[in-house]
């Protein structure tokens, strides 16, 4: 089995358990997306006072928030195991993966489906329709942004879950790690200096998440195209490096059993 | 007796705390960063800011009263879903205290440890960032020292019930979800609600929210005893109710438990 039928089939069950309880699916994805449209109802009313932030716009958030909900909607659903990578290591609960062919973080991140995660993708294109972005080239990119956002978040939660082969606990890291992740995309690059943007490109990488791409949407530009292209990659290769170095450092926990398998 | 216990469940769930200081570490991490980014947003709006009637010091001291409040309660929801799913609940309930009651007492055991290390790293962190604002001496030990004391008792509480709601739903995110973002939104966390237009003021009035964040932190940084006042006694009713709206509803979820054996 070719790895994308194989990457189409886990993904079709973990669909199925998720459709499993009907009720809770619409409760979580539904609840989810109300969360979201909470939050951007708070820079509603702040752009409401201020009408520029930073060189923003409401738009420009919106836009922001639209890339990063989907990214991590695309996160949640299709690599859902990425979130609990921290703990699995922690607990030598990765020995399953390590026996079979596929490449074991592959397996790692697709082994599970956040149903809330349904709820972000929906929070997305209903953005762009609330916003009226209807040029093809501008959804182009919006997807394109989001599935940037999708590997940088992916990436930057397997670089802090394989903190966890080090140091043995990493889940409140990879807690707060995320959090940072996200805070920082939702606000204006222009609100901070020059050294604070760098290290949001380069260590958490708020602005490969949201920054480049809202700015691709607003006025596009081969060089940031090549750096977002170029950020993305480097982040993915550094988390399968990460992943494979940390490998060497694993204990397990003789969890094989336990899992059923 | 039973206040002894709970007591206990208090001072273990506080020891606990301080001998893994990686949770009340993370949270203060998590304060900084936010108080970081809001240091910048509020000096990028600069003068419009000011004409609201708050200086950036004072606006940036406000967010770390209101964060302090929300991060110090800990998702008690989370661990009584757990319970309810995995069928501890069945061991839970053989204790000879309330079930609630115990797990609000192991929740303001986390909240007394993490109040004061979100504080202590909060105020060093705002003193670098942008100065610490004058203050009135009074508003902030009213402020500090009752509100937010008795918002955390209230927030928890609050937690607890919707926690309790997984007796039936098994499940309580969604609606902690929806509690969390009314209580940023109406309870003005991320900036005072004298930015919010009137209608959204108007309606946030009508909700318990601005008495857990925005009052406390308003005390603390712009104190007006006759406001203050008014707003303790709403929250000490606000207290009493819920505890009062606790009883009866753990009472009637603990009749809805089907123990199964095993």
């Amino acid at each position: 089995m070719s790895t994308l039928r194989w990457l189409m089939a886990a993904w079709g069950a973990n669909l199925r358990a998720a459709l499993e309880y009907r009720a809770s699916f619409l409760v979580q994805a539904g609840f989810m997306l109300l969360n979201n449209l909470a939050i951007l109802a708070f820079w509603g009313v702040l752009f409401s006072r201020f009408q520029r932030i930073g060189g923003w716009t409401l738009l420009d958030v919106a836009l922001a928030y639209g890339i990063a909900a989907t990214g991590f909607g695309l996160t949640a659903v299709l690599f859902g195991g990425s979130f609990e990578l921290a703990g699995l290591v922690a607990r030598g609960g990765i020995d399953n993966w390590l026996l079979r062919s596929r490449p074991s973080l592959l397996q790692a991140l697709v082994s599970r489906t956040r149903i809330s995660g349904f709820g972000d993708l929906v929070t997305g294109p209903l953005l762009l329709v609330l916003t009226r972005t209807c040029e093809p080239r501008r959804i182009v990119l919006f997807v394109a942004g989001s599935i940037a956002a999708c590997l940088v978040i992916t990436s930057f939660l397997v670089l802090l879950g394989c903190v966890a082969f080090r140091t043995g606990q990493a889940d409140d890291l990879a807690l707060t790690g995320l959090n940072a992740l996200l805070s920082f995309g939702f606000y204006p690059p222009g609100i901070f200096g020059g050294a604070t943007r760098f290290l949001l490109y380069v260590v958490i990488p708020s602005g490969l998440m949201t920054w480049l791409p809202v700015s691709l949407m607003r006025e596009f530009s081969a060089r940031d195209a090549a750096g977002l292209a170029g950020g993305v990659t480097a982040f993915v290769a550094a988390a399968t490096l990460a992943w494979r170095h940390g490998l060497r450092r694993y204990e397990s926990g003789n969890l094989t059993a336990a899992a059923g398998e | 007796m039973r206040a002894g216990a709970l007591a206990a469940a208090f001072a273990a769930s506080a020891r606990e705390r301080l001998r893994h200081p990686i949770d009340p570490i993370g949270s203060g991490i998590f304060l900084a960063l936010l108080l970081f980014i809001f240091a910048h947003v509020w000096s990028a709006i600069g003068a419009g800011a000011r004409t609201a009637g708050w200086g950036v010091p004072q606006l940036v001291t406000y967010l770390l009263v209101t964060e302090t409040v929300m991060l110090s309660t800990s998702a008690i929801h989370l661990r009584i879903a757990s319970d309810v799913r995995s069928g501890q609940l069945g061991v839970e309930l053989l204790r000879p205290v309330r079930y609630a009651h115990w797990e609000l007492a192991r929740a303001l055991g986390v909240a007394c440890v993490r109040v004061v290390a979100l504080l202590a790293a909060g105020l060093v962190v705002v003193a670098l960032l942008v100065g610490l604002p004058q203050v009135d001496a009074r508003g902030a030990a009213l402020g500090l020292l009752v509100m937010v004391p008795l918002a955390i008792l209230v927030e928890s509480t609050m937690r607890v019930l919707i926690g309790v709601l997984a007796f039936w739903f098994e499940d309580a995110n969604a609606f902690f979800w929806i509690w969390q973002k009314g209580g940023l939104l109406l309870g003005g966390v991320l900036m005072p609600l004298g930015f919010y237009p009137d209608w959204l003021q108007a309606l946030a009035a009508w909700t318990p929210f601005p008495l857990l964040y925005f009052e406390p932190a308003r005390t603390v940084v712009a104190f007006d005893a006759a406001a203050a006042g008014a707003a303790l006694a709403r929250l000490l009713l606000w207290g009493v109710a819920l505890q009062g709206l606790l009883l009866l509803v753990t009472r009637r979820a603990c009749r809805s438990v089907a123990l199964n054996g095993g």
